[in-house]
């Protein structure tokens, strides 16, 4: 129950941003993506849900492989979309839909579960409370999810994901636009999430990294570095440009 | 030396200090006469047109106006004819425009197909609405479109033609000369829906058609309405299109009453006046050489276009409102 990625290479139409890369994702594991601006690391993690698709000129060669299933094999509009319903995404910015909390927490489950709305309630209610919004929040339900701070509207952002039978969360720099205390908060969640979730993770807080990750892999230019087990990675890099680049020297 | 120098820099700024005047006092002119003449117009209309303006001007039917200059009735169903034509105008513009403008926003592929449609865009936002019309007339006195104007029977009664000529017809050109400006607006307000509404409802995996109804049309309605609005304020304004393919008429030419609920497709198929053609009738550029009248009826217009366009403020304002949660 990997997740595999087999030579992928990428493309925006000439601009190639992905080369060749080969990487092994065990599962129930937060895995952390890190490096420079721009070295491709948010295109493969937008690759795993296939959500680049819709960009115009985007090309992918190689395969990614979960749940023993080719993702670019799909051909079939209904595949990828329950992929993407299996695959939760949290982005850098919070990206509540323009309606209420509740409506946020209930429309993807009443999109795709045939399910009654008080039930649908329920369980909105409970996975808020993994995500320990529902005390703070509770007498706003109702209200506009913008009307919430910046790391509430991110955790609610993931309660929504968790509403859909994900077993994988595509995180792309989720705390860089919040407070650290926010970013705590996030950051303790996630260790709760991991007991049944594969959390990927894309960061340039190397520290942040270091914190909360099991594995971490170090992309620099479209190429994989270095990947490795977090505390290897940061204790004993094998490469310079790892060293370089964790020690705060790039 | 240094004197000079320093001289030297202070005639520069000195200069630039005055050209920099110049330009403020230009650009502050010229805001001041446009707003001089803006003020002038609606003046002139306000204060030509206010004599005339009374509840049976607003109420009675027209009578022709060249014979008899004090009897020229009211404008009751130039009013009509404006409503009824906007509101056929843009009830067929609208589907067509918003599915056009979803299209050209999410998924238009950059093709030759969608370069051709930018393309016609262009060129059909350009085009003189009296050219319009003139199409219209080619097309809709074709005999096979009697159904939408009256037909025409040669001396043996055969149908000939179509007359061409109908709320019917002028409302279908009246579309077509909107459309480029409606799908203009409707495609801006579609893009400006912000990218992490669509990546996140794509992400929970709602599949494209559903984030467009579910999300990306309530994201949009308020700059919807606006291409609605910006559509309804054009066809009032047009008379090209009216002159040419709603016939030169001052009354209702349907059947009688023209507003019996009986008659009403009779009185689409027919001919009739809006606001605009009623006052190029009665100027003195037309038949009626009556300005007060025609003044009255500009007076009228321009009032339900200043509504309308505040209705556009105001809508902007409510939305910007919602948007900063208050």
């Amino acid at each position: 129950m990997n997740i595999d990625f087999v030579n992928v290479s990428a493309r925006y139409g000439d601009k190639q941003v992905l080369y060749n890369v080969s990487l092994s994702i065990p599962y129930r594991s937060v895995y952390a993506l890190i490096g420079p601006s721009g070295c491709g690391k948010t295109t493969l993690l937008r690759s795993i849900n296939r959500l680049n698709d819709l960009i115009p000129g985007f090309a992918l060669s190689g395969e990614i492989i979960i749940r023993g299933e080719p993702v670019y094999a799909m051909k079939n509009k209904r595949q990828i979309q329950n992929l993407r319903l299996k695959t939760g995404m949290i982005f850098q910015r919070p990206n509540p839909l323009p309606m209420s909390v509740m409506q946020n927490m209930i429309f993807p489950y009443m999109e795709h579960i045939h399910a009654s709305l008080p039930e649908a309630r329920r369980l909105a209610e409970e996975k808020l409370r993994v995500v320990g919004l529902y005390d703070e929040i509770k007498d706003r339900l109702n209200k506009p999810a913008y009307m919430l701070s910046g790391g509430q509207q991110q955790r609610l952002c993931i309660a929504r994901s968790l509403m859909l039978p994900t077993d994988i969360l595509l995180m792309d720099e989720p705390c860089s636009a919040l407070d650290p205390i926010s970013t705590f908060k996030i950051e303790d969640l996630l260790s709760g999430i991991k007991k049944n979730h594969t959390i990927i993770m894309v960061t340039h807080n190397t520290e942040q990294a270091r914190r909360i990750s099991d594995y971490t892999a170090f992309f620099y230019m479209g190429r994989l570095i270095e990947a490795g087990s977090t505390l290897q990675i940061f204790s004993a890099p094998k490469q310079e440009l790892t060293q370089k680049y964790i020690t705060g020297r790039m | 030396m240094s004197n000079s120098l320093h001289m030297g820099v202070f005639m520069k700024y000195k200069e630039r200090r005055v050209s920099s005047a110049a330009g403020q006092l230009y650009s502050w002119l010229t805001a001041a006469v446009v707003t001089a003449v803006c003020l002038l117009i609606l003046l002139t209309v306000f204060i030509m047109g206010k004599e005339v303006l009374s509840l049976d001007f607003l109420t009675k039917e027209p009578n022709p106006s060249v014979m008899d200059t004090e009897n020229t009735g009211g404008i009751s169903t130039p009013i009509v004819g404006t409503v009824l034509l906007t509101l056929i105008g843009i009830a067929i513009a609208f589907p067509i425009s918003l599915a056009t403008a979803i299209y050209m926003t999410f998924y238009r592929k950059n093709g030759l197909a969608a370069q051709g449609l930018s393309l016609a865009i262009d060129v059909l936002s350009g085009v003189p609405t009296i050219v319009i019309a003139l199409f219209s007339l080619a097309i809709f006195t074709n005999p096979a479109f009697t159904f939408l104007s009256t037909p025409v029977q040669n001396d043996g009664g055969i149908i000939e033609k179509a007359y061409g000529r109908s709320f019917l017809v002028a409302g279908l050109a009246m579309a077509i000369m909107i459309l480029p400006f409606v799908v203009k607006a409707m495609s801006e307000a579609l893009r400006a829906v912000p990218r992490a509404y669509m990546d996140g409802s794509m992400a929970l995996g709602a599949d494209k058609w559903r984030t467009i109804c579910k999300i990306a049309l309530p994201a949009s309605t308020r700059g919807i309405v606006t291409g609605i609005i910006l559509g309804m304020g054009r066809i009032m304004g047009d008379t090209a299109i009216v002159w040419l393919a709603l016939g030169g008429t001052l009354r209702m030419t349907g059947e009688q009453p023209w507003f019996s609920p009986d008659n009403w497709l009779s009185t689409l198929r027919n001919t009739g006046s809006t606001l605009t053609s009623y006052i190029y009738y009665t100027s003195p550029a037309g038949e009626g050489n009556n300005l007060s009248v025609a003044f009255g009826a500009a007076l009228v217009l321009i009032l339900i276009i200043i509504l309308l366009n505040a209705a556009t403020a105001l809508l902007g304002r409510a939305g910007k409102n919602e948007e900063e949660g208050k």
